[in-house]
């Protein structure tokens, strides 16, 4: 090979696509931390995928930045709708319709994720004169698992009525706008 | 049947018996065998595209993988984890950068999932956790972007940085 080449110059775009596709950066399969779908599909806990979603993308903007080739292919929405369902990020039965094009921002905020919670947990104020507590294992009830078979907490209060409140719910984060949703 | 033998000739002249459900892991054989009615027993399977030296090494890897489960058609449903490499395979793509890509380039003509998998798992590990430059010192790419379309790059990719 002449010493100018590189090896990636004899690689198909195909292939080229195909270990961008396999740079990925998953959480090990647990038993407390993914829903099998099928035999070969599955989402994990988004909590805990997300971070590595986003070192994913990190390693595959590095990788645009190398040249104009690796450029084009990592700039293709269809690259990121591949790379969505590769990932987990989206369920083989989750469709979009043909305008939606913002696959890469799907991949490090997906609103769409089977397990993306918009109740955060340590968000909760409670009114005046709520008393409750948190039971990590539940004393008055039965035990409740969650979709990960992790076994719940349950928020217990006294015997008057009590009110829980989380403001400012963010929809979308800033990662993925209205305009990116809206067809 | 188990036992058979066939023929098959690298694009350098060399040729290698192989048994006929280890060469069967390749599609673009099992094709030539099955469509195409070539006969076991008689016929050279010629390989234009693949060398002897990368030839041995691909029949050295169906031979190791023999008795795995044929891999699912669907790429969406293809092993994706890139830890999830055996310590068999990753002794044997401890070759040089020249030989993986061969050996990549073989994979894909002969059609055989399991070792374009593993493979293109090995380029994306060398790549992972990389700058762009330590990317093309460690491929030897050169940098055809001007000065201008970096920047521009990485204006676009603002979207994403941690705010």
């Amino acid at each position: 090979m002449a010493s100018n080449m590189s090896y990636f110059d004899r690689l198909p775009n195909e292939i080229l696509e195909q270990i961008f596709l396999s740079l990925c950066h998953l959480p090990p399969v647990t038993k407390t931390n993914h829903v099998p779908i099928t035999l070969h599909s599955l989402y994990f806990d988004y909590s805990i995928q997300q971070p590595l979603l986003k070192q994913t993308h990190r390693d595959l903007l590095s990788i645009s930045l190398v040249c104009r080739r690796f450029y084009q292919i990592l700039k293709s929405p269809a690259f990121w709708q591949r790379k969505c369902l590769h990932d987990y990020v989206l369920l083989p039965t989750q469709h979009f319709p043909s305008s939606f094009t913002s696959y890469e921002k799907l991949y490090i905020s997906n609103p769409f994720h089977p397990s993306f919670n918009l109740i955060k947990e340590n968000k909760w104020t409670k009114s005046q004169n709520t008393d409750s507590q948190v039971e990590f294992t539940p004393c008055g009830s039965n035990r409740l698992y969650d979709e990960f078979n992790r076994l719940s907490i349950c928020r217990v209060t006294s015997y008057t009525w009590g009110k829980f409140i989380q403001r400012d719910i963010q929809l979308l984060s800033n990662k993925l706008s209205w305009n990116d949703v809206s067809y | 049947m188990a036992g058979h033998k066939i023929k098959l000739q690298s694009s350098d002249g060399d040729t290698f018996d192989v048994e006929v459900e280890i060469a069967k892991q390749s599609a673009t054989i099992k094709t030539m065998l099955e469509d195409l009615g070539m006969d076991e027993e008689e016929d050279v399977i010629p390989l234009p595209n693949v060398n002897s030296a990368i030839l041995k090494k691909v029949i050295q890897w169906a031979t190791h993988h023999k008795d795995d489960p044929p891999p699912p058609e669907d790429d969406e449903n293809r092993e994706k984890n890139t830890n999830d490499i055996s310590s068999w395979d990753q002794d044997f793509l401890k070759v040089d950068q020249g030989t993986l890509f061969e050996l990549i380039l073989a994979a894909n003509y002969l059609d055989i999932k399991g070792l374009l998998d593993v493979t293109c798992k090995t380029v994306a590990n060398m790549i992972k956790g990389k700058t762009p430059e330590e990317i093309r010192r460690t491929f030897n790419i050169k940098n055809d972007f001007t000065p201008q379309e970096e920047e521009q790059i990485k204006k676009e990719n603002e979207w994403c940085e941690e705010k």
